[in-house]
């Protein structure tokens, strides 16, 4: 009943958003986060992740699929090795529909309602 | 092309195929759904066709069908929880709706991105059934979804879900799943399993790691709910737990119906009775089994020369051995052909819509009884059968059998009765239609024939003989089908097509008790049961099933006289005869060669060649002749001695026209020679 049919916006931006940090440290990480950019966003959160830094600004992002999820749960995989809290920020409607669709509203909470 | 539009383009082409199997299936349902409207495990049936359709529709991006097909599911949710009806009416629209998915895959097959929107007045019809208001053009998706019937069975249902690595890859998106189930119900909770991903720098982006653990409260039952991961079967380990105590009161239920001891099943075993039939068919293109068989031809002769090599070195070992391998490889070469064989019945089922709309058009009762329809065949002689035997069965339903009224007059029942037979005989394939109408008027149709020249006039043949006139070339015309009690256009035609494929019809009718055309086929288009024959150093291969009988040649030519065609006296018979040497110009004859006539039948005419000598039956591969030789008469392909050597296979009918040209063309006949 549900065909699992993928949203065909593969046009969107692609990723690093110049919009403002709300928070200093985060890193806007914005775009697609489906499985087209999978690869392309490990490497960019595991360079993300080298340097220290585990807070993201998720307000750029137009699509979250379920490999965008594992992304996040890998980063705070990551986070949890280096005994470091993973913060994800101001996340993007999808982001937040995605989460809250699966549970995981407590990912979020770090975000203090900055949802759009 | 670029590879992409490639890949994309083949999968087009086997969503087409499937989602037209897919179709073909949804009417079978349907028409054995309006036999017996009880019956749940056909309703079923039909349902999951349409869900596939409208599954892989979606994953193609053709929305029209997508959208179109949610309202035919709908409609047969609405009757599999039985607040609809699968009565007549139902079925008629559900028919209908078929063919219009059909006809937007026609769009598609022809090269549209999506087809056209579904008939607006079908869909208003679709939509006019769930009691919902014609909808507005731009009313999405979920306006159309079947609401969970309410009150049945709420229950807490316990779904875990673990989808596996490549789920990702293979295109589905776990989210979506999820995303859909409040469709069913209302999602109580809902746990998502991360425990399997590891951190950043071991995760597979591309690979799948997740598994829920959802409780649904919903009133759906397995079935509904297995469906929404339906197409992630094979990526998706799926348990469900039922609510409990629903095991308990189920029985009491409508949905038990549906259900029946299948709910104790263990889910995963199910799966795995699943997976597991699918895995016993692969999809293989044609033009790679082809090869295979091509392949194997070539080592049928490359055996065959290997095995006289090897008696020539006179190693008893050696002969051994190669024995051995020409035993295994003719055993290879009848598997390979047998993975082109493919059962008749799925051809024979096509009929049954035919059958039901034709019959309600003329206002006939018909019932069609299949039989053999596990008799296989050649793939290719079946797509080449279909359109003769719709013929066939077109006439039948159309003169054969008679209104109730004209057939309760001739005290037969009303309902009247439509065969479709087929089973193996002797190395070839019978193919039966019949029905048990009123049969054929042979004293029209001799009339006609005498009329049209058929048949010199006075002659009374034989009654069998008569029935096969209608086959005659220009007997069958239009005017013909009302004049003779109407049987139809085109027999000449049907004739054609089956001896095309190297086959025979015979048609069979008792007056006023119905009629049987019987349709003989070689097993395979790739193999010839043959006759090798000599002449000088050529070899030749007639087709057996075209030989009527070996005789002494005629006088002349065995006195060497160069006569290429001429007439002989067989038994009173006034028989052509063609003298293959010079015809083909193969050159004189060893002086101590005792030639021999092969008499040869195509249609209703004979011919006689000439032969140097007759080497016996020959089994051999087809091997089509080169371009260059297309224009060559008389010769219909080649294939390979076990020497090595080239023999032709002879085109006899075109080889009788010939011999009946020549010998009509020439003053007089060059010899009339009567046989010793």
């Amino acid at each position: 009943m549900a065909p699992p049919r993928r949203p065909s916006t593969r046009r969107a931006a692609p990723s690093a958003a110049a919009s403002p940090a709300p928070a200093p440290a985060a890193a806007a990480v914005g775009g697609d986060w489906n499985i087209y950019r999978a690869a392309e966003l490990r490497t960019q959160l595991a360079g993300l992740v080298s340097s220290g830094c585990f807070d993201l600004d998720l307000s750029g992002v137009t699509e979250f699929d379920s490999s965008g999820l594992q992304l996040l749960a890998a980063l705070r995989a990551s986070a949890a090795r280096a005994g470091r809290p993973a913060r994800f920020l101001s996340p993007s409607p999808c982001v937040v529909d995605t989460c809250r669709t699966l549970g995981l509203e407590p990912w979020l909470s770090g975000s203090e309602g900055a949802v759009a | 092309m670029s590879s992409d539009e490639q890949v994309l383009g083949e999968a087009r082409d086997a969503y087409l195929q499937e989602t037209r199997d897919m179709l073909r299936q949804f009417e079978q349902s349907l028409l054995a759904l309006e036999q017996d409207p009880a019956d749940a495990e056909t309703l079923n049936a039909a349902f999951r066709a349409a869900h596939t359709i409208k599954g892989s529709s979606g994953l193609f991006g053709y929305q029209s069908i997508v959208l179109f097909t949610h309202g035919v599911e709908a409609v047969m949710d609405a009757m599999r929880d039985g607040s609809m009806r699968a009565d007549a009416a139902t079925i008629a629209l559900l028919l209908r709706a078929g063919d219009e998915i059909e006809r937007m895959l026609g769009e598609i097959s022809a090269g549209a991105d999506d087809a056209a929107a579904a008939d607006a007045g079908l869909n208003a019809e679709i939509r006019a059934k769930l009691g919902e208001p014609p909808a507005a053009p731009d009313a999405g998706e979920a306006a159309v979804a079947a609401p969970p019937s309410p009150g049945a069975h709420e229950g807490l249902w316990r779904i875990v879900a673990r989808f596996g690595a490549d789920a990702l890859r293979n295109g589905f998106d776990p989210v979506s799943f999820i995303r859909y189930l409040p469709r069913l119900g209302s999602v109580e909770s809902i746990h998502t399993q991360l425990g399997a991903v590891p951190a950043l720098d071991a995760l597979e982006p591309e690979a799948c790691y997740l598994a829920f653990d959802i409780g649904l409260r919903s009133g759906a039952d397995r079935a509904a709910i297995e469906g929404v991961f339906e197409f992630a079967l094979n990526d998706c380990e799926l348990i469900l737990e039922p609510p409990a105590g629903a095991a308990a009161s189920a029985p009491a239920g409508a949905a038990a119906d549906r259900k029946p001891a299948d709910s104790a099943a263990d889910p995963a075993r199910q799966r795995a009775a699943q997976r597991s039939d699918e895995a016993r068919y692969l999809r293989v293109p044609a033009d790679k089994l082809d090869h295979l068989i091509d392949l194997i031809g070539e080592l049928v002769i490359a055996g065959s020369g290997a095995r006289m090599v090897a008696q020539q070195a006179g190693s008893a070992a050696f002969v051994e051995a190669a024995q051995r391998i020409g035993t295994l490889v003719e055993a290879a070469r009848d598997g390979a052909l047998q993975l082109r064989m493919v059962q008749i019945g799925e051809t024979f089922n096509r009929f049954h819509r035919v059958v039901r709309d034709n019959a309600r058009k003329l206002g006939k009762e018909i019932e069609l009884t299949i039989t053999g329809g596990d008799t296989e065949l050649d793939k290719s002689m079946v797509e080449m059968i279909a359109d003769p035997l719709m013929h066939l069965v077109r006439n039948g339903i159309d003169h054969g059998l008679e209104t109730p009224l004209e057939r309760d007059a001739a005290g037969k029942p009303a309902r009247g009765k439509l065969a479709l037979n087929a089973y193996h005989d002797s190395g070839s394939i019978v193919i039966e239609v019949s029905d048990d109408g009123r049969g054929l008027d042979r004293a029209r149709i001799l009339a006609k024939a005498i009329e049209r020249g058929l048949v010199p006039a006075g002659e009374t043949p034989a009654e069998a003989d008569i029935d096969q006139l209608i086959f005659a070339p220009g007997f069958s015309t239009a005017e013909a089908v009302t004049d003779i009690s109407g049987r139809g256009v085109g027999m000449d035609v049907v004739k054609r097509n089956i001896e095309a494929l190297r086959g025979t019809v015979r048609l069979a009718t008792t007056p006023g008790r119905g009629t049987t055309t019987q349709i003989r086929l070689p097993l395979t288009l790739a193999i010839i049961d043959g006759f090798l024959v000599g002449v000088g150093p050529a070899h030749y291969i007639v087709p057996l099933e075209s030989i009527v009988e070996c005789v002494e040649p005629p006088r002349d030519a065995r006195l060497g006289r160069d006569a290429r065609t001429g007439y002989v006296d067989l038994r009173g018979e006034v028989l052509p005869f063609l003298d293959l040497r010079a015809f083909f110009g193969t050159g004189p004859a060893a002086p101590d060669t005792r030639a021999s006539t092969v008499v040869v039948r195509s249609g209703p005419s004979k011919v006689g060649l000439i032969v140097d000598r007759l080497l016996g039956e020959y089994q051999t591969v087809i091997k089509p002749l080169g371009r260059i030789f297309t224009g060559l008469r008389g010769v219909a392909g080649s294939t390979i001695l076990g020497s090595g050597d080239v023999a032709l296979i002879l085109d006899v009918p075109a080889l009788v026209a010939g011999a009946a040209r020549a010998c009509g063309s020439a003053a007089a006949p060059t010899a009339l020679a009567s046989l010793p």
